[in-house]
């Protein structure tokens, strides 16, 4: 019975460590074939930049601006309104849309759309048998599809991070007008607080968030197994395992930049 | 450039089936029919509770975490480190666990639903339902509904109280900036039973609407085993711009011309 | 809508002869489109009640499309499919949900649910539809599985089982609620000779203790000779011929024949 119990909790807890080492595995051989000569993977990572690309940004476009127009646009908005400094909302902005926002949201959409997308797309090949083939024929599964993958994945995320940046502040334009203020104190406070360190720490976390998409969805895609319901379940956890990882990256990263980078926290 | 509006065309046509898909659902759940097979909800609300409270709740605590962080360092800057509670209570209970619950929701319950029901329709289960004389929308369909409407609202408040532990451990227990009675002060000054009742809302239309796009990317899935991935994949693509536009809509509603806050105006 | 090129039917006789008992399912004029796909083009045909009768065609004929028309899964574009006196396509949903309780399936890989066992499979139906004690049912159950052969593995996931086991365990659930029409999809699909020769001697069983109307759909002569008592012979969305196995396996037309003895040279090539 004690056994009984134990195994339940233990075994569930080792399938997860030895998924998290193999995806580290993983990691480790993608960036030595990435940098290995010979490189046969340009055309692979041009089309899954602009798979990426095409797949994206309707998405994106649309939850940037509903979410920063809403959660730091009105709320904020609703909180300063109250102290009659409506004109301080783009000093928020630097917080809400390029630290935290900004590269959050593309991360969760990049995830949920390409992510999802490439685990459906490998895991499909991996049921026809398709990796096999390729190995058979003495083709490198990881070198030609992964580490295509992995750079492209980082270089569109790290690229969506700007884009969602000005649309998340187009978000916050649009309610600082629907509270009826002129647009002129939004840039002021925005750029009076704004420095490169904050764009700069943006950008990073988001490659960063693009790479651990990558192989989170390259491994579960190329993982999956057989039967019916066997793709599917490799999307559906690949999408809960991304966001987890994101959630944890992100909380470790803010410290790590908040705690480094004290002269962030000065208002001006 | 046609590629481009692929995506958008695609939710514009199917808008109407999803629509009408929903519908009878809804109507299947409202009108009663669901209970016929009240045992298979009770087995789905079971099913929902043991393989996706633990990771719904553990979303919410990492954003609730990140929701302290930022808010001490932010109101510090600021010169009101006593008022990081402000911040934490909006910030949790009004948009971004409730955007966290919906990202998880998606991730975990709506993707899984579009895999069962995706292999089932594939493997010729859904027409043996079908056959067997059974209306196989209300038996998977309604059923998981209404299990979602038995559990989610608990499953969230519990959620909302991690990710409030969360803050207050991010705040007080780590930044330091305040002391642990200064801070809960303000942070409970700051929210009140509407704003948790609105907060509630907010949540269940998106995992309503999370649900039913779950079940009708899977209900409809076609093309083998692939077929039900590439379902899979776009379930989850429409339900993030779902989740963020009902989020939006309902800070609009709820908190647009009224701060809901003890000072001021 | 394609132009129906005649010479495309020149081997569609169409003839029925006839088997001597009334018809339990009938299809008059049935056409059925996917797309630029035309499937059922005026499909007619009668299956007699009682009887075990086959549908043969080559793949892609639309036989599988027959089935699900049969069961109101699918509904004709134009023309009508009547069963047991019902028409299919004006039945009201409960209606046709009630009528399928009459209907036993067999799908191609058994379909069970795969998220219950064995024995809980076959209990479904009776759990859903009827108000029988868990004894009564046990009993049913039981009864059904011995009689297919699985009478010990109740305890069973659907993924542990083979192929041919979980055919015959969808065919004992497809028996349990005592259909009065039960329908195959390719029982044949996916098995060794041996194990589709049982199956067959199975299914010739089964049909002699319990009776009722047995609707096979197959591309395998073998399994046709070992259990037809009445045969349809489709093709591009037509009878070919249709008439009991005997008269029909002695039939003069060019395709029933080429098609019937499996040989390489006639009217049927690769397209």
């Amino acid at each position: 019975m004690v056994r009984n119990v134990a195994e339940r909790a233990i075994l569930p807890a080792r399938n997860l460590l030895e998924e998290v080492g193999d995806m580290m595995i993983l990691t480790g051989r993608t960036i030595s074939a990435a940098l290995r000569p010979p490189y046969p993977y340009g055309g692979e990572f041009v089309s899954q930049f602009l798979f990426a690309l095409r797949l994206c940004w309707f998405p994106l476009l649309l939850s940037t601006v509903a979410l920063n127009y809403a959660a730091p646009g009105l709320q904020a908005a609703n909180f300063l309104t109250l102290f009659g400094a409506l004109d301080r909302l783009g000093g928020i902005f630097v917080l809400a849309a390029i630290r935290e926002i900004g590269p959050n949201v593309t991360a969760i959409v990049l995830a949920g759309v390409a992510g999802t997308a490439i685990t459906a797309d490998l895991g499909a090949r991996k049921i026809r048998e398709e990796l096999d083939a390729l190995q058979v024929l003495g083709v490198d599964p990881v070198k030609n599809l992964v580490v295509p993958r992995f750079l492209a994945l980082m270089l569109v995320t790290g690229l969506f991070d700007i884009y969602a940046i000005l649309f998340g502040l187009f978000g916050g334009l649009l309610a600082e007008m629907v509270e009826g203020q002129p647009v002129g104190p939004f840039w002021n406070t925005l750029f009076a607080n704004a420095s490169t360190t904050d764009l700069w720490g943006s950008v990073l976390k988001c490659t960063i968030f693009g790479a651990i998409i990558a192989i989170v969805c390259c491994y579960k895609g190329m993982t999956a197994s057989g039967g019916a319901e066997g793709v599917g379940r490799a999307v559906n956890q690949a999408v809960v395992v991304a966001f987890l990882a994101i959630g944890a990256f992100n909380y470790t990263f803010t410290q790590m930049l908040l705690a480094t980078h004290p002269n962030l926290l000065v208002i001006k | 450039m046609n590629e481009l509006f692929a995506l958008p065309r695609e939710w514009l046509a199917a808008t109407g089936e999803i629509g009408r898909f929903m519908g009878t659902v809804m109507g299947d759940v409202w009108g009663g029919r669901v209970l016929h097979f009240f045992g298979e909800s009770l087995r789905q609300a079971g099913i929902l509770i043991v393989s996706s409270t633990l990771v719904i709740w553990a979303l919410m605590f990492i954003l609730g975490l990140i929701c302290g962080t930022e808010g001490a360092y932010f109101l510090e800057a600021n010169g009101a480190p006593a008022y990081a509670g402000v911040f934490a209570a909006w910030c949790d209970l009004r948009e971004i666990i409730p955007y966290a619950f919906g990202y998880m929701m998606a991730a975990k319950v709506g993707t899984g639903i579009v895999a069962e029901l995706g292999a089932m329709r594939i493997s010729d289960e859904i027409d043996a339902l079908e056959v067997m004389g059974i209306d196989s929308m209300t038996f998977l369909c309604a059923t998981r509904l209404l299990a979602a409407w038995i559990v989610l609202p608990f499953l969230y408040l519990a959620g909302m109280g991690g990710a409030f532990l969360a803050s207050y451990i991010a705040v007080v227990q780590q930044v330091g900036f305040v002391s642990s009675g200064g801070y809960l002060l303000i942070f409970w000054e700051f929210q009140n039973p509407p704003d948790f009742l609105f907060s509630l809302i907010k949540a269940m239309v998106m995992a309503t609407a999370i649900v039913l796009v779950g079940c009708y990317y899977g209900y409809n899935a076609g093309g083998g085993p692939v077929g039900v991935g590439t379902a899979t994949a776009k379930s989850m693509v429409l339900n993030l711009v779902l989740v963020h536009l009902i989020g939006m809509l309902g800070t609009q509603v709820f908190w647009g011309n009224n701060p809901n806050a003890p000072i001021g105006g | 809508m394609a132009v129906v090129k005649e010479e495309e039917f020149e081997f569609h006789t169409g003839q029925n002869r006839p088997a001597g008992v009334p018809d339990a399912i009938q299809f008059i004029d049935v056409h059925k489109t996917f797309g630029s796909n035309q499937v059922l083009r005026g499909l007619s045909m009668g299956l007699p009640e009682g009887k075990v009768s086959m549908i043969l065609g080559p793949s892609g004929t639309g036989k599988s499309v027959c089935i699900k028309h049969i069961v109101g899964l699918m509904y004709p574009d134009s023309g009508d499919v009547v069963v047991a006196g019902h028409s299919i396509p004006s039945l009201s949903d409960d209606d046709l949900f009630e009528l399928r309780k009459k209907f036993g399936v067999l799908f191609q890989d058994g379909a069970l649910f795969g998220s219950l066992n064995l024995y809980d499979n076959v209990a479904f139906p009776l759990r859903q539809h009827t108000e029988k004690g868990e004894d009564e049912i046990a009993e049913i159950v039981n009864r059904r599985l011995s009689e297919v052969g699985l009478g010990n593995a109740n305890e069973k996931m659907p993924n542990e089982l083979s192929g041919g086991m979980r055919k015959r365990a969808g065919f004992a659930r497809s028996l349990v609620l005592d259909p009065e029409i039960v329908l195959f999809d390719e029982p044949d699909s996916g098995l060794d000779p041996v194990r589709t020769a049982l199956l067959c001697e199975l299914i010739k069983e089964v049909h002699a203790e319990n009776g009722g109307t047995y609707v096979v759909i197959t591309h395998d002569i073998m399994s046709a000779r070992r259990v037809a008592e009445y045969i349809a012979v489709l093709w591009r969305g037509r009878i070919v011929e249709a008439g009991p196995s005997q008269e029909l396996f002695e039939s003069e037309n060019e395709f029933v024949r080429q098609f019937l003895a499996g040989e390489s040279s006639g009217p049927l090539g690769m397209e």
